[in-house]
């Protein structure tokens, strides 16, 4: 990621971002967040410290979709409950929604406005450079789908399927509601079928009411130059539990920023990905737990293998504000460096101001466990296949917080795949 | 266990012991900064040309250079122009030669303050260079330290007396343009200490300064050099006190360390300037820029500080481990009370193979005061077997203030070690009540907590400072939890 | 089977090891005991090839080869098995899967066909019902989260799985209680067999109760000072390591004549 950016405001938004035929408050919204972008954050901006964006890659956006021959690559968990979005456009939905759970493209939902909605996509909190993918992801608004969970009801498992490879970025949004007491998994699946690479922005904003329940499991296995940019928005209400885990295997670059606010007390939140990286990928993960209401809990935890010449940057942010007593936080973060031209950045930052507070964070850099290792060895297993051993049962924790086996198993063999092809392993 | 408020801010009302002004005829430039003001320090110093080339330099890159304002620090703005940069004691051409001839009122100030310079001095076999306002005006054990080859002066006298060595390492680890209040403090510095200890020496005994900020609106600009050469061992101590005031005051200070082969550099700072008072009025910027450089194989520089002090602290005492084996550690006890801020930390830059770095930061908040910890540890490519370690606790007394930590880790050598722990949590209610229940009075537990806290930190303090370190917190602390 | 000649070796440049001699024939059972410091646990990391522990000067001769060039997973293979006095809790890690990856790692090394999962757990059944284990540590991760017992009953286990040639075991009795040892050591005896040769480290002769070794060797200071048959245990017991030092190996090396 040496190349700075270089791009200027036009570049990105030249063309008008209203669209004639769309409601007034839409193109509003458009054209005020086109008007408030400042450009692509470079190393100045904090949260972009270790993820200096190469402007070239990232262009404005437009409708016409180009040569990409869409192969939607086989699904990580066999359901019914499927969404295809090629380039951020739905292509697929499910035959039949289940009782309770509403699906439908996000520009038909925009039509209709639905007052949640509309509420939902003016709240997204934007803040200068950091949040300048959001920006103009507001400014093409248009793509992406809308999904609600009526109240009281267990929608089980949506898995979303997000080929991709349009020359321009494709930016698309998600909108989930959950009403009070509603559960739902939502399985994200970032991969081609092809080695095209994509180019998507994606911003996901999430309401939980009262008691609602969501489960979040997102593989990431695009191909090598891939961008993606990626920002989850978790509006916790009383009560409320969310569980993020992510894998990325794959992507030149990937950006994901989840971040879990606690609006109601009682609530909670896990976040937690593996990251391993090879070839010159460039993954870069921002949790943060906003703990802005009492007796909330929130766990972070975060693995990263760093192979070739990848680099993998985290950054786990804890805010407790003042008042917000009884909060507990945990994080735990770790890195194994298995190559000379790997990097590792990791930024575990706890920021309180409420005393009656429980916050710990551990992070560490380092190797495999030398005496693990010999153990292994002892009882005969190669060296090689010891790493192997061990570098899984690293990432294993972060898998076994996957809620469903069929899942948990998939991600498990993703991840045994992708460690047999890291090109180097270690030097 | 009742934590009230009110209670709390009452009893924590501690007013500033060292609070007076030392009625003595200042000789100072007017307020401003320009390049004729900087030539006036200079010639006023009889400084030689390319010092105050240097100086220039450094100016003229100030001024294309812009305030930082990523700490976590709620900062007035700085009128730069508003500030003097010069104050003397009067008799600036006929400065006293030995303590004899110091004025007897500036010793009365020592005094005050508790530093007896005669005989605290002697009898703890401590040598103090005090530093004034701007100039140095007393230094004792000159002949017992050069008896065993060490230089420790002023650094005005260090320009005079030894100006090859300051020319080659002055901002040789803190360059002129490394940063905001660097590159001022470079262009107008008026004085600090020189501490040069030759190969293989082990410096006879603690070597001590006493800052003083006095006059009215004068920015004090302290430089300190210390070099080790190969083989020698030196343990500098750093006290500071200023007196109470209404306005900011602000204290932009540069140190470097250098450690040759082997040497040996204990860097400890006792710092409890004016904090403001309750409402959060005047008190001391303290904006200082502190590395040493660990330059050869198996080189060792260690700072400690205690921070208790201050409007505003924003330091960040580090190392660059470039030599072999090389050994940084930095240990600190930050204390905020009423409205103090504080963002301080290290940042320990590995370089050299299997250098090792230790970490141990204890933050204490109490009032509304906001502390955090910043630190990077970074691990080049190089740094083969590198090793850290970091401990970062964080420590609530009351509720309307504030901890936190910003700890950078970045690794690009596969053979690294990098650990780093944190925690944040309100003084313990177990404790105080068991405390409590033995029968040690509310305030007796809450330091005696604190100062078990802060253990790990204060053992590392030569003895005499380590027992002035804890009275401080004491005092700092008095009534925290009622 | 085994012939180590004036062996040396040293930790963090310390000598721990300096010049011992020692033979072990297929069949035998050796007890190996010394006071704590006297190297006991560094000869069997020694033999098992743990990085950080240096040869300087000997020989160790296994089944004719030269062990030290050997990796410590080759040595694995050739039949070489440590039950460590610390057992290593490897999270994340399936203590079956570990074990079939190691006994299959092995056969391959000895030209055999992998055994798929039923083979493999029908024997790790029947290992377990002779050991008088239960499954539940089958599925839970290598030693994680296990008693001081429960770890050495799981060395044992692995070493009825993987049936070594020579099985050093570490101070296997330390930190157990009665029950716990009289357990180890019905497992330790019933993998007693002519092809076998055992080395037995161990600070305490209560061990030997149970397991009767033919021979019985004495470690100080980095060397056997003396060698007997069981009674040499007894003595040592009677008497204390401190007795050692007060000419005690004099002694000791006329009891065993």
């Amino acid at each position: 990621m040496n190349r700075q950016s270089s791009l200027s405001t036009q570049d990105f938004l030249a063309h008008s971002v209203v669209r004639s035929g769309d409601p007034s408050w839409l193109n509003t919204l458009r054209q005020s967040a086109s008007d408030r972008f400042l450009g692509l954050p470079g190393r100045k901006t904090e949260q972009w410290k270790y993820t200096a964006v190469a402007a070239q890659s990232v262009r404005a956006t437009a409708d016409d979709a180009d040569t990409f021959e869409p192969r939607v690559p086989q699904p990580l968990i066999d359901t019914d409950a499927k969404v295809v979005l090629i380039n951020g456009d739905v292509s697929e939905m499910p035959g039949e929604n289940r009782d309770g759970l509403c699906v439908k493209p996000l520009a038909a939902a925009l039509q209709e406005a639905d007052q949640p909605l509309v509420d939902l996509l003016e709240s997204l909190p934007i803040d200068g450079r950091q949040h300048a993918f959001s920006q103009l992801n507001t400014a093409a608004l248009g793509q992406g789908l809308y999904i609600h969970v009526a109240a009281g009801i267990d929608a089980g498992e949506l898995l979303l399927q997000w080929p991709c490879g349009a020359e321009e970025m494709n930016h698309a949004r998600i909108c989930v509601v959950l009403e009070t007491g509603a559960r739902l998994h939502l399985v994200e699946q970032f991969e081609n079928g092809s080695q095209h690479p994509a180019k998507l922005n994606l911003v996901e904003q999430i309401e939980l009411g009262e008691g609602a329940e969501l489960f979040h499991s997102r593989l990431q296995h695009y191909p090598a130059e891939s961008l993606l940019i990626g920002r989850t928005e978790v509006r916790h209400g009383t009560s409320t539990r969310y569980s993020f885990t992510g894998m990325d295997l794959g992507a030149g670059l990937a950006r994901h920023d989840v971040r879990s606010e606690f609006a109601g007390e009682g609530a909670g939140c896990s976040l937690n990905a593996a990251v391993l990286g090879s070839g010159d990928a460039h993954v870069d993960y921002h949790f943060e737990a906003d703990h802005q209401a009492m007796n909330c809990q929130s766990g972070q935890l975060f693995r990263a293998v760093a192979g070739d010449r990848s680099k993998i940057v985290f950054n786990g942010r804890v805010h407790v504000a003042p008042g917000a007593d009884g909060s507990d936080s945990q994080q735990s973060s770790a890195g194994l460096l298995l190559s000379r031209k790997a990097e590792i950045d990791a930024k575990p930052e706890l920021e309180i101001l409420a005393d009656e507070v429980v916050a710990a964070h551990g992070a560490t850099v380092g190797q495999l466990d030398q005496a693990a290792m010999f153990y292994l060895r002892s009882r005969g297993i190669s060296e090689e296949q010891g790493r192997k051993m061990l570098t899984l049962a690293f990432c294993r924790s972060v898998i076994d917080r996957v809620p469903h086996e069929a899942l948990h198993e998939s991600l498990a063999m993703r991840l045994t795949t992708a460690m047999d092809e890291l090109e180097s392993g270690h030097e | 266990m009742s934590t009230e408020s009110g209670t709390i801010e009452k009893r924590l009302g501690q007013k500033y012991r060292h609070g007076f002004v030392t009625d003595i005829d200042a000789d100072t430039v007017p307020p401003g900064l320009s390049e004729d003001v900087i030539a006036l320090i200079s010639a006023k110093k009889n400084e030689p040309q390319w010092l105050l080339d240097w100086r220039l330099e450094a100016y003229r890159h100030w001024l294309t250079m812009e305030q930082p304002d990523w700490a976590r620090l709620d900062i007035e703005p700085i009128d730069f122009q508003a500030i003097s940069y010069f104050s003397a004691p009067k008799s600036d051409k006929d400065r006293p030669q030995s303590l004899d001839e110091v004025d007897p009122k500036l010793l009365e100030t020592y005094d005050k303050l508790g530093v007896p310079l005669h005989e605290r001095a002697r009898l703890a076999g401590v040598a103090v260079d005090a530093v004034f306002d701007s100039v140095s005006v007393g230094t004792t054990f000159k002949k017992e330290l050069a008896r065993a080859g060490v230089i420790f002066c002023s650094f005005s006298e260090a320009v005079e007396e030894h100006p090859d060595l300051v020319r080659q390492y002055l901002g040789s680890v803190v360059p002129q343009r490394d940063n905001f209040f660097a590159a001022l403090n470079s262009a107008v510095f008026t004085d600090g200490s020189f501490v040069f200890i030759p190969r293989g020496v082990r410096c006879p005994m603690e070597l001590s300064t006493y800052f003083r900020i006095n006059a009215l609106n004068t920015g004090q600009f302290e430089r300190t050099l210390i070099i080790a050469e190969a083989g020698s061992h030196v343990s500098y101590l750093e006290g500071c006190t200023a007196p109470m005031r209404d306005e900011n005051q602000l204290h932009a200070a540069v140190v470097e360390l250098v450690a040759l082969e082997s040497a040996n550099i204990k860097y400890s700072t006792v710092q409890n300037w004016y904090p403001g008072d309750e409402e959060g009025k005047g008190g001391i910027y303290n904006f200082v820029t502190k590395r040493g450089m660990c330059k050869e194989a198996d080189s060792r520089i260690s700072w400690t500080q205690v921070e208790t002090g201050s409007a505003i602290t924003w330091k960040y005492p580090s190392c660059i481990l470039r030599g072999e084996n090389s050994v940084g550690e930095f240990y600190s006890v930050a204390l905020t009370n009423n409205y103090q801020q504080a963002d301080t930390g290290t940042k320990m830059i590995h370089i050299g193979k299997n250098t090792r770095s230790t970490i141990i930061s204890k933050g204490i908040s109490a009032g509304r005061g906001q502390n955090a910890y910043r630190g990077l540890v970074k691990v080049l490519p190089t740094a083969a077997n590198a090793r850290n370690f970091t401990q970062c606790d964080s420590m609530l007394i009351g509720k309307h203030c504030g901890a936190h930590t910003f700890p950078y880790i970045e690794v690009k050598n596969p053979t690294a070690k990098v650990e780093h722990e944190a925690t944040t949590s309100r003084i313990g209610e177990d404790q105080l009540f068991y405390c409590l229940q033995r029968g040690i009075s509310e305030e007796d537990a809450v330091s005696m907590i604190v100062d078990g806290f802060c253990k790990q930190v204060f053992r590392e303090l030569p003895m005499e400072f380590a027992v002035e370190a804890k009275a401080l917190l004491e005092v700092s602390l008095e009534g925290a939890v009622g | 089977m085994l012939k180590i000649k004036e062996l040396h070796a040293s930790v963090e440049g310390k000598e721990i090891l300096k010049g011992l001699d020692l033979e072990v024939n297929a069949g035998e059972v050796h007890a190996i005991m010394g006071p704590n410091g006297s190297g006991k646990s560094t000869l069997g990391n020694v033999i098992a090839g743990r990085e950080g522990y240096e040869v300087t000067r000997g020989e160790v001769a296994y089944q004719g080869k030269n062990l030290l060039e050997l990796e410590p997973e080759e040595r694995a293979c050739e039949g070489v098995f440590l039950a460590f006095q610390y057992p290593v809790e490897i999270p994340g890690v399936n203590n079956t899967y570990f074990l079939r990856a190691a006994l299959n790692a092995q056969r391959k090394h000895r030209g055999e066909e992998p055994l798929d999962s039923v083979g493999f757990l029908r024997l790790v059944r029947e290992r377990l019902e002779v050991l008088h284990i239960g499954d539940e540590l089958l599925h839970r991760a290598v030693n994680e989260g296990f008693s001081g017992g429960e770890k050495k009953r799981n060395e044992i286990f692995q070493m009825a799985v993987l049936e070594p040639k020579l099985a050093i075991l570490d101070e296997t009795d330390s930190g157990l209680d009665i029950d716990a040892l009289k357990a180890v050591a019905e497992g330790v005896n019933q993998l007693r067999s002519p092809e076998r040769a055992i080395i037995l480290v161990t600070h305490y002769q209560r061990l030997l109760e149970y397991i009767k070794p033919d021979r019985v060797h004495v470690l100080s200071e980095g060397r056997i000072v003396a060698s007997g048959g069981p009674e040499l245990a007894l003595k040592l017991e009677e008497q204390g390591y401190t007795w050692l030092e007060d000419g005690g190996i004099a002694e000791l090396e006329q009891a065993a004549v």
